[in-house]
């Protein structure tokens, strides 16, 4: 679009450039709020880059047609990668998450892959800054490390259809020991005293 | 009223003597809205804090 | 000193009359806007009652399916259609009231509301016969009727040639007025158009290369991050077209309307042209949680978001300070008091004061949305309605219905009926979105997600029932004053003529200093559009074509309607 060029230079007083007849309390204002945006943007970009509060970010794409049936998020779930350290895979599906229930011991460190071989939804797991969009064709993910034991539900926060409202998983986070009991499939976790000896127990 | 004419006979800035007046009640209202700025933003900052990081 | 001694370009009173064709173009344009307003703000309520499990869409089946699909109507006809008709209309009457000269080329203006009209007429069929229940984002592989997409295309068709007609005016404006600085509500409106122009190419893209061919069954499947790219290089400046008209009147109008003038010309500019080049490129902070997209570009655009906060704050500096200039002219004291002085009792200004009260929380909550990481905290739960119907819902939209306080009668040459019920209106207006606006946002910082009927949601702990039940609140207030407004407007279009002695005049609010000190770079497009083209080229140039080249056309949604 070009734009019409007609007014002249010399009508311009000189000083009128500087001061654009700025009363110097606004000039203040622009102050204090350059001086605001600027501390915010310092305290976001530390709490980002320093501490840890990540967004997810570019990590892979997948084929929506096959991811239910192929690769990892054909068996949904939770794998174990090394001491205290897991990996999930979700899948996020109208109107449902696979699986339903993920069940973490305390301190697990998560790596949290959800993607969609439908439509878009959300995956937000309540009381947790994990909260992402599930595109198909993309994967989200977070880490999160559960350290407060009790239920917290992963919700479908975007629109999917009609059952959208019906759409909800649960992580629940247990001792280590009831981990490992159920882990092992034993019924009686009553016994089950202390980290250790469960462990022992399921190893043997 | 069309063609209103305006002084600039006060001064080199051009301005009319009201500009003169010094918003004393502007200022007040902004510096009550920067305070709640901070506060509500900082809150959520907090929540975001208390909420576990997402390495 | 050489300064023109013309006419400043913000005087109020007569000096243009519009024609009886100009009073019809605009009218037709608010009257499409009212009544999309009218049925899109009846819907609201319904969603809020439904939150408090008073489940009223079981008496609506022959009209609403669903929830979703009254989500969908009141979401479309609110954001999309009254601002979009409501705004064009207004751009159209500041534009020719600002440069006092008729149309230069009326048969375009024209074209653009008959081709903004078609649009809506085809976008309307299948949203209500449910055939296009994917909400005001559509988003893929969401899968509406053809119509639906190609109807809203020729909407914001429709407000590009507008556009154009207007460019054209004031082109032709200064012309015959060389030298002379264009008076800011036409210049305001101008800028707001040509922001329009650029920011909807991203939509333009993703319904013609994506969606459209899609819905028509040429292509079989959409890549739906891409598509949510493009949706946002146009969805956050679209925050900005809708709100840039209310700044017009901030600026513009409501300090004369006050008994005032506008406290500073050059910075009520300056913002304008800051909102042209920072509008568009900072989309990505609607994707902040997205896949797809690396962090880096992300907090670049939460970086200019900063940036476009700024012209937000000087105008808070800036009209404020027109209203305590008014309000002491009119004998206002103390360091707050003098709020008391300004004009409670003329509605079209006690609209745009609580306005702009709710907007300075809007503000907030849109600060907080926008700080990158913050937004892991709220995105897409309930807090996200609770900040937007501080915006658009009541910023804009009570600004709006304020001007149309003076500009209906002033249009149809009545008075305004009902000057009290008008301020109950106003009043119902605000202290029902402070009670739902503020239980929504509660809600969001629980967990509660947003686009949903939680009334039915299987997962609602006890924790969130008395919020539900403020929202419901606040909703049973709104829906009092969305009548009281259709019935004020009825009454007024259908009142009596009166001389015109007594129809409401045109507010348009001097300058405390002459425009024509206004630095002249403050009034040249070329070098603002060159820089707002090149920040778009830098912010989003490398993300888009990345995303371009690793298009996959491979997700064809569901093989059943989901809805
Ligand atoms: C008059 C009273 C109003 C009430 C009670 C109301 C209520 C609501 C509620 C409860 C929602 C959230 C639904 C959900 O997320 O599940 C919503 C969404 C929305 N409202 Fe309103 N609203 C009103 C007016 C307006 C106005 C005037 C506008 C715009 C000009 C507007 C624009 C929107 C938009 C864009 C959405 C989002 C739709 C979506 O998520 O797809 N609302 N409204
Ligand atoms: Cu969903
Ligand atoms: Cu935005």
């Amino acid at each position: 679009m070009s734009a019409p060029d007609t007014l002249e230079r010399e009508q311009e007083p000189a000083d009128e450039h500087l001061t654009m007849g700025i009363d110097p309390w606004e000039k203040n204002w622009m102050l204090v709020s350059i001086v605001l945006l600027v501390v915010f943007a310092a305290a976001i970009t530390v709490a980002g880059f320093a501490a840890g509060f990540q967004l997810p970010g570019e990590e892979s794409e997948v084929d929506p047609r096959t991811v239910a049936t192929e690769g990892p998020w054909a068996e949904p779930g939770l794998r174990e990668l090394g001491e205290g350290r897991y990996e999930a895979y979700i899948l996020a599906q109208a109107w449902s998450f696979a699986p339903r229930e993920l069940v973490v011991p305390i301190g697990a460190e998560v790596d949290i892959y959800v993607t969609s071989p439908d439509l878009q939804h959300g995956f937000k797991i309540t009381d947790t800054n994990v909260n992402m969009q599930i595109v198909p064709g993309q994967v989200s993910k977070l880490s999160f490390t559960f350290d407060e034991i009790g239920e917290f539900p992963y919700i479908c926060t975007e629109y999917c259809g009609s059952a959208h409202a019906a759409m909800f998983g649960t992580v629940k986070v247990v001792s280590q020991a009831d981990f490992d009991a159920a882990e092992s499939g034993a019924t009686d976790t009553s016994e089950a005293t202390d980290t250790s000896e469960a462990t022992a127990e399921a190893q043997g | 009223m069309s063609t209103t004419e305006v002084q600039h006979d006060d001064g080199a800035d051009g301005a009319l003597p009201e500009e003169h007046f010094k918003p004393t009640g502007t200022i007040f209202v902004l510096v009550l809205f920067v305070a709640t700025i901070i506060l509500l933003w900082a809150s959520v900052y907090v929540i975001l804090l208390s909420r576990g990081v997402t390495l | 000193m050489t300064i023109t001694e013309r006419a400043p370009s913000t005087v109020g009173g007569s000096g243009y009359d519009l024609s009886r064709f100009e009073r019809r173009l605009i009218g037709v344009h608010l009257f499409v806007a009212i009544i999309a307003l009218g049925i899109g703000s009846l819907i609201g309520p319904l969603q809020t009652f439904e939150y408090s499990n008073v489940n009223l869409y079981q008496y609506l089946e022959p009209v609403l399916q669903s929830y979703y699909q009254g989500l969908s109507l009141h979401g479309v006809l609110n954001a999309l259609v009254w601002t979009t008709f409501f705004i064009v209309g207004f751009t159209t009457f500041t534009t020719i009231r600002g440069l006092r000269r008729p149309l230069r080329h009326p048969r375009i203006n024209v074209a653009g509301f008959a081709v903004m009209l078609i649009g809506l007429l085809m976008a309307a069929v299948p949203l209500l016969l449910d055939q296009a229940t994917v909400l005001y984002t559509f988003y893929a592989p969401l899968k509406a009727s053809w119509a639906f997409y190609v109807g809203l295309t020729l909407v914001v068709v429709g407000s590009w040639i507008s556009g154009l007609g207007f460019f054209l005016t004031l082109h032709a404006w200064r012309k015959d007025n060389p030298g002379v600085r264009s008076p800011f509500i036409a210049l305001a409106g101008v800028i707001n158009a040509a922001m329009w122009q650029i920011a909807t190419i991203g939509i333009a893209v993703q319904m013609l290369t994506m969606l459209i061919p899609w819905s028509l069954g040429l292509i079989d499947a959409t890549d739906p991050q891409l598509a949510r790219t493009y949706f946002w290089f146009t969805g956050h400046p679209l925050v900005y077209f809708w709100l840039l008209p209310a700044y017009v009147s901030w600026y513009g109008m409501l300090p004369k309307q006050a008994g005032g003038k506008l406290f500073s010309d050059s910075l009520a500019r300056l913002s304008f042209w800051m909102f042209l080049i920072v509008s568009v490129p900072v989309g990505f902070h609607h994707q902040f949680v997205d896949p797809g997209i690396p962090q880096v570009w992300k907090w670049l655009h939460a970086v200019l978001t900063y940036g476009v906060f700024f012209p937000s704050l000087l105008t808070a500096f800036t009209v404020i300070a027109s209203l305590e200039y008014a309000a002491r002219q009119r004998g206002g004291t103390g360091l707050i008091g003098w709020v008391r002085a300004l004009p409670w009792g003329d509605p079209s200004v006690t609209t745009q004061l609580l306005a702009g009260i709710l907007f300075m929380f809007g503000g907030i909550s849109g600060l907080t949305n926008a700080s990158y990481n913050l937004n892991l905290v709220v995105h897409n739960t309930a807090w996200v309605p609770g900040h937007f119907h501080l915006t658009v819902a009541t910023a804009v939209t009570l600004s709006f219905i304020g001007i149309t306080y003076w500009m209906v009668p002033h249009l149809c040459g009545t008075q305004l009926w009902g000057r009290r019920v008008a301020l109950v209106q106003a009043w119902t207006w605000f202290v029902g979105m402070v009670i739902f606006s503020n239980a929504m946002h509660m809600l969001g910082l629980l967990g509660a997600p947003r686009r949903t009927p939680l009334g039915e949601a299987l997962y609602v702990p006890d924790e969130w029932n008395g919020h539900l039940l403020r929202v419901s609140i606040g909703g049973a207030i709104l829906l009092v004053s969305v009548i009281l407004y259709l019935v004020v407007m009825y009454k007024t279009f259908r009142a009596p003529k009166v001389e015109a002695a007594l129809v409401p005049e045109v507010p348009i609010a001097e300058s405390l200093r002459h425009p024509q000190l206004t630095p002249v770079w403050l009034d040249r497009f070329k070098p603002w559009l060159i820089a707002a083209g090149l920040l778009v080229v830098l912010s989003y140039g490398p993300q888009l074509v990345d995303q371009i080249m690793d298009m996959s056309l491979n997700s064809p949604g569901p093989d059943f309607k989901v809805w």
